[in-house]
């Protein structure tokens, strides 16, 4: 009857412990990877895990930003993927999954899948330049991906490449990459150096129709628009003068005529002039 | 006549109250008047070396650094929090539409936090018009804080470049060339 009860004793604390045992919280494992390698490519499709519970939260960290995820939950575990189909800032990451208290990381390497989809990014330096100072042109380029990785490539050696150019002496506008406005640069034209001058005498108006064009510099570009030309003219008495701005390469003006006076005429812009020309009605 | 009238001034009033509703307020000071307290609280240290053909002055050079730091305060942020806006006036257009892709709200939930301790930026390039800088950052030292307050360190290599657009350095493209934990 005694060892009965001592039996019976020993039952219901073994039932008791079991009682207690069941009651707490079991302790979550952290979910295994099945993926060996610690290389993701991004975006991620499906990141398989095999886990208890359903309740987790996922995370990816790349170097730059958190990358939102999804979960979907299957009998063995669950997956991840990317919510969006986006690159990365490729390299070092971190995968972070939380279950209420209990958090895990994965330290992981991210590489884009969509390879090196890359483009020359080219800069100039000045963006204008004028063959009066200098046509040296400073070129600073290197490759960067479409998610703005800094990356090596066959046309730039090292990361960042830059080169000294001299640009040829002709006015224009250009691109340094051909489908980028902002890539723009400009040649602009130096001081005039030569000025061909030509007059016709209007009889109806009496005046002289003066024609200072076409303007140079001196690697034969055109002067620039509203470059100002000074037309100076002497009857042996009085000297007078009359100023005109260049259009398209030449500046005109019209000088009125004494009758039975010759004039002497000469342009100039800055300190070029043109050679003397005699105004004879 | 005195309907008329009185239906043609509350016609009058309900025009103006509409278009008084369509007017947008704009909520978000200018860039001048606002204090940018992400980058105000962050401190770091960072060591400038020029390697660039062209000689920069001191002022430049504080400039860049001042800028750089900032920079790394939104970082640290985005890598945080993936708030985007906070940053804006720190990254190029080219940059912001990166980051963009992965916005989806930012993160209440206390996650992974990240400090940089220590930079050594060496500035590889520098337009002659101060608008472009190339540099690599080596041995930046960062600080990964993580939930339950587990710390890890680890040193980075970097290759950033750097535009100057508006009145401040922003980030256009960045590279992570090495990572070892320390």
């Amino acid at each position: 009857m005694r060892g009965f009860s001592i039996i019976q004793s020993i039952l219901i604390s073994a039932a008791f412990l079991v009682f207690l045992v069941s009651c707490q919280n079991k302790a979550i494992q952290k979910p295994i990877m099945l993926s060996k390698s610690p290389v993701l490519s991004v975006p991620i499709n499906r990141l398989e895990f095999s886990s208890e519970g359903k309740n987790w939260d996922a995370r990816l960290y790349s170097f730059g930003q958190p990358v939102p995820l999804k979960i979907q939950y299957t009998e063995t575990g669950f997956y991840l993927s990317q919510k969006n189909q986006s690159g990365v800032i490729q390299g070092p990451g971190i995968l972070y999954l939380s279950a209420g208290k209990y958090d895990y990381f994965y330290d992981v390497s991210l590489v884009n899948m969509d390879g090196p989809t890359t483009m020359i990014s080219d800069y100039r330096s000045p963006k204008t330049v004028n063959p009066d100072s200098s046509l040296s042109h400073q070129k600073l380029f290197f490759t960067i991906d479409r998610w703005r990785n800094v990356v090596k490539s066959d046309q730039t050696a090292g990361y960042f490449e830059e080169s000294e150019i001299s640009l040829p002496p002709i006015v224009g506008i250009y691109r340094a990459q051909e489908t980028d406005p902002l890539s723009s640069y400009y040649v602009q034209p130096g001081s005039c150096t030569s000025i061909p001058l030509q007059a016709d005498f209007n009889m109806d108006k009496s005046t002289f129709h003066v024609v200072a064009g076409p303007l140079k510099d001196a690697y034969n570009n055109q002067v620039a628009d509203g470059t100002v030309v000074a037309f100076m003219y002497e009857d042996g008495a009085y000297s007078f003068r009359m100023e005109a701005t260049a259009h398209n390469g030449s500046a005109t003006v019209d000088i009125p005529v004494k009758t039975n006076l010759t004039y002497t005429l000469v342009a100039a812009v800055n300190e070029t002039k043109s050679l003397e020309i005699q105004l004879n009605p | 006549m005195r309907v008329l009238f009185g239906f043609f001034i509350l016609l009058l009033i309900g025009f103006f109250f509409l278009q008084g509703r369509t007017i947008q307020r704009v909520a978000e000071k200018p860039v001048f008047l606002r204090i940018d307290e992400i980058a105000n609280d962050h401190q770091t240290h960072i060591d400038i070396a020029v390697h660039a053909s062209i000689q920069l002055n001191d002022l430049a050079l504080e400039g860049l650094k001042k800028d750089y730091s900032n920079l790394w305060g939104h970082l640290n942020h985005l890598y945080e929090t993936n708030d985007i806006i906070a940053g804006k006036e720190y990254y190029t257009e080219a940059w912001y539409k990166q980051i963009a892709h992965h916005y989806a709200h930012p993160i209440d939930e206390p996650g992974i936090k990240r400090m940089d301790l220590k930079h050594a930026l060496q500035i590889q390039n520098w337009s002659s018009d101060g608008l472009v800088c190339t540099a690599f950052d080596r041995n930046v030292i960062l600080k990964h804080i993580y939930p339950g307050g587990r710390e890890r360190i680890s040193s980075v290599d970097l290759a950033v470049v750097l535009l100057y657009q508006g009145d401040h350095w922003r980030l256009d493209g960045l590279s992570v060339l090495d990572e070892k934990p320390q």
